[in-house]
C-alpha cells in the first residue's frame, strides 16, 4: 500500500541544506500498522508529508497505492490526522466533518449524514460539541474531531501525526478503539508517536528514526524486547547510541 | 462540481461568521435604521439613499477584497496543507475561494439593496426612481454651437414623454452663466424652458413630435450633451434598488479573483489593499481613458498617457460612481444596464482562470492529481 525506497528530502540549498529524511526505506502492508518512532527533528513528520505527497522528495522514491504519492487518486483513498486540528474555528464539529465527506467523495446527502454521525459517535464526541465551533475545542476535542474526519470515508490507507498527543486516557483508548476498527477492515495504518501506549497497542512494525535514518526497524515486540520502561525514552536512546548519533 | 461547491460553502460560511463581516453588516443596519428615524424632516431622499448605496459599496467590496485574506490565512493557520492532502486539486481550492467572494459581494449587493429599497419605500414615499430608455442624439451634440441638436424621440405614452439630458458646460470668455435658455421647436410648435447650465435639462415635448431641436438662447453658453433619456414611470424602490445593489456587487465583485490572484505570492494585507487600489482606479477607468487621450502624447509628458494606459487595462471596469450617480439622480437603471457589469464580468472570468493556474514549482505535482 506503501512503499518507499531511498527516500531523502533535504530542506534549503547549497550551505543552508538540512537533510530531513536521509533514504529511508519502508513497506506497508494491507491491515497492517506501522509505527515511526523518533525523537523530535528525527524525520517523522517530514516522512508523513512525502506519504501524503504535500511535500516531494529530493531523492528515491515513495508510492501509495502503487501509484506516486500525492495523485488525486491516492489523496481520495487516504485520511490524515495533522499533530495540530484546530484550524477550522468557524466551522462546527459536525459541519467540518461533513466538508471532509464532501471533499473525499462521499455522495448523497442521507449517506452523508449517517456516515458523518457514525464517525462523530465512534470517536465519541458528544452531540453538544458537535454543534460548537471549533475556535471553542479543546486540543483533545480537536483532534478526536479530527480523526473523525479522516475517518469519514473510510480511507484505505490512515495516517496520523500524533494521533494520542493531547488526548486523555479515555480519548486515548477510543482513539486506539477505532484505530483497531480501521485495521479489522482490511486498511493500513502509518502512524508517529512518542507514546508506548499507542505503539504498543496499534502497532505491528516500527521504524525507529535517528537523525533522518532508520536506526532499527521490525516487529514492535521485537524492538521493546526486555524493555519494562513505560515510555519509548530507552528505545530510542539505545538506537542512537547504536548509530553512533546519541547527544 | 460537488467539491467546488462544498469548499466555496466553507468559504461562504466562515465569510459571514467572520467578526469583519458582523460588524460591517451591523453598522450598514443602524445606519439604515438612523436614516428610516430621520423621516421626511431629515436629509432629502436622494442624499440618505446615495450615502446608504455608498455603505452598501464599502460593504461589498469588503467582501470582495476579503477574498486576498483567505489563502493566506489557511497557509499561516496550517488549513492549506491539511487540505492540500485531501481529493480537490489546488486550482478548486483557489477557485473556491474566488467564487465565494463573487458570490457574497453580487448577494449581499442585491440584498442590500432590497433592504434600502424597503426602508426607503416604508419611511420616504417622496423618493421616485424613474424608469428611462435611451433616446438617440445623431447629429452634433453641441448646445450653443453653429447648428441646432436634434433630438429623435422614440414612441411612447403621452406621460412618459419627458426627456432628460446631461450636459456639460464648456469654458467660454464671458464671464459666470449659471442659466441657460434653451429653445426648442418641432415640426408644429415651438417653446423655452430655463434651466442650469450644469443640466440636467428637463421638458416635455409636445405629443405627436418625432424629433426636437434645441438650441441655446443664452449667449456665450456652449453646453456639451453626454447623455439623453426618455424618463418613463416612477419605479418601486424594491426591485429597483435590489437592481442597483446586484449591479454594484457584479462590478465590486470583479476584483475577487484579483485579490486572490494576489494572495498566492503575498500576504492577505498586501493582496487586500492591491485589490482595494485596482477598485478605486477601476471606478474611474472611463476617466483615465479619456484622460490619456486627451493629453499630448510629446515629451516627458509621453510617459503619463501611456501609464495611463496600463492601468486602464489592468484595473476592472467597475462603473461604481456612475450606478451611485443613477440613484442620485432618482433614475431606475433599465435591464440594458446590466452592460454595465459585463466588462466587470468578463474581467471576472477572466482573473479567475489565471487563478487557477498553478504556480510553475507545483506544476508537476498538481497535473497529476
Amino acid at each position: 500500500m506503501v512503499s518507499a525506497t531511498g527516500l531523502v528530502k533535504t530542506y534549503g540549498r547549497g550551505k543552508d541544506a538540512v537533510a530531513a529524511v536521509r533514504g529511508i526505506d519502508l513497506q506497508l502492508a494491507t491491515g497492517s500498522c506501522l509505527g515511526l518512532l523518533g525523537p523530535n527533528g528525527s524525520g517523522k513528520s517530514t516522512t508523513i508529508k512525502l506519504t501524503l505527497g504535500t511535500l516531494r522528495p529530493t531523492g528515491g522514491r515513495i508510492e501509495t497505492f502503487g501509484g506516486p504519492a500525492g495523485r488525486r487518486s491516492a489523496r481520495a483513498r487516504t485520511g490524515y490526522v495533522p499533530e495540530e486540528a484546530r484550524r477550522f474555528g468557524a466551522l462546527t464539529g459536525r459541519e467540518t466533518v461533513d466538508l471532509f465527506a464532501r471533499l473525499q467523495g462521499v455522495r448523497g446527502r442521507a449517506e452523508r449524514r449517517q456516515r458523518v454521525e457514525e464517525a462523530l459517535e465512534l470517536v465519541g464526541l458528544r452531540p453538544e460539541a458537535r454543534r460548537q465551533r471549533l475556535a471553542t475545542y479543546s486540543r483533545g476535542m480537536a483532534r478526536r474531531l479530527a480523526m473523525a474526519a479522516a475517518w469519514v470515508h473510510q480511507p484505505d490507507l490512515l495516517v496520523l501525526d500524533e494521533p494520542t498527543s493531547g488526548l486523555d486516557p479515555l480519548g486515548t483508548d477510543e482513539m486506539l478503539a477505532l484505530l483497531d476498527v480501521h485495521r479489522r477492515r482490511g486498511g493500513a495504518t502509518l502512524l508517529s508517536t512518542h507514546d508506548r501506549v499507542t505503539a504498543e497497542v496499534a502497532c505491528d512494525e516500527a521504524l525507529v528514526l535517528v537523525r533522518g535514518r532508520v536506526g532499527a526497524a521490525g516487529p514492535l515486540d521485537t524492538l521493546l524486547a526486555g524493555d519494562d520502561s513505560p515510555s519509548l525514552l530507552p528505545l530510542m536512546r539505545s538506537t542512537a547510541q547504536a548509530e553512533g548519533l546519541d547527544g | 462540481m460537488a467539491e467546488l461547491w462544498a469548499l466555496t460553502g466553507r468559504h461562504l460560511r466562515t465569510s459571514a461568521r467572520s467578526r469583519a463581516a458582523r460588524v460591517a453588516l451591523t453598522l450598514f443596519l443602524l445606519g439604515l435604521g438612523l436614516a428610516a428615524l430621520m423621516g421626511r424632516d431629515g436629509p432629502s431622499a436622494s442624499l440618505l439613499l446615495v450615502a446608504a448605496l455608498f455603505v452598501l459599496v464599502l460593504v461589498v467590496s469588503g467582501f470582495a477584497i476579503g477574498a486576498g485574506t483567505v489563502l493566506p490565512d489557511d497557509r499561516v493557520a496550517g488549513r492549506e496543507a491539511w487540505l492540500a492532502t485531501l481529493a480537490p486539486p489546488g486550482w478548486k481550492r483557489r477557485l473556491s475561494v474566488v467564487l465565494a467572494g463573487w458570490l457574497l459581494a453580487t448577494s449581499v449587493g442585491a440584498l442590500g439593496g432590497a433592504l434600502v429599497g424597503t426602508v426607503a419605500a416604508l419611511t420616504r414615499p417622496d423618493l421616485a426612481l424613474r424608469g428611462w430608455s435611451p433616446v438617440t442624439v445623431p447629429g452634433a451634440r453641441l448646445l450653443g454651437g453653429a447648428d441646432p441638436v436634434v433630438v429623435l424621440l422614440p414612441d411612447g405614452a403621452a406621460e412618459h414623454r419627458e426627456l432628460e439630458i446631461d450636459v456639460r458646460p464648456l469654458l467660454s470668455g464671458e464671464g459666470r452663466i449659471d442659466r441657460v435658455d434653451v429653445l426648442w421647436t418641432t415640426a408644429e410648435a415651438s417653446g423655452s424652458f430655463a434651466a442650469s447650465v450644469r443640466g440636467p435639462l428637463r421638458f416635455r415635448p409636445p405629443e405627436g413630435a418625432q424629433a426636437v431641436n434645441l438650441a441655446s438662447l443664452t449667449p456665450g453658453v456652449r453646453l456639451r450633451i453626454v447623455g439623453a433619456r426618455r424618463l418613463g414611470p416612477a419605479r418601486s424602490p424594491v426591485p429597483t434598488l435590489a437592481w442597483i445593489g446586484l449591479l454594484l456587487g457584479l462590478c465590486a465583485g470583479a476584483v475577487a479573483p484579483v485579490a486572490v490572484l494576489l494572495s498566492r505570492a503575498t500576504t492577505g494585507q498586501t493582496a487586500a489593499a492591491g485589490a482595494f487600489c485596482l477598485l478605486l482606479l477601476g471606478s474611474v477607468k472611463e476617466g483615465m481613458s479619456s484622460l490619456a487621450a486627451r493629453l499630448e502624447p510629446t515629451g516627458f509628458e509621453a510617459v503619463v498617457p501611456r501609464v495611463l494606459d496600463v492601468f486602464a487595462f489592468l484595473t476592472p471596469d467597475a462603473p461604481l460612481l456612475d450606478l451611485l450617480v443613477e440613484a442620485t439622480a432618482q433614475r431606475a437603471p433599465p435591464l440594458g444596464a446590466l452592460g454595465m457589469a459585463l466588462p466587470a464580468l468578463a474581467y471576472t472570468l477572466l482573473l479567475a482562470v489565471l487563478a487557477c493556474v498553478p504556480a510553475p514549482a507545483r506544476l508537476a505535482r498538481e497535473a497529476s492529481g
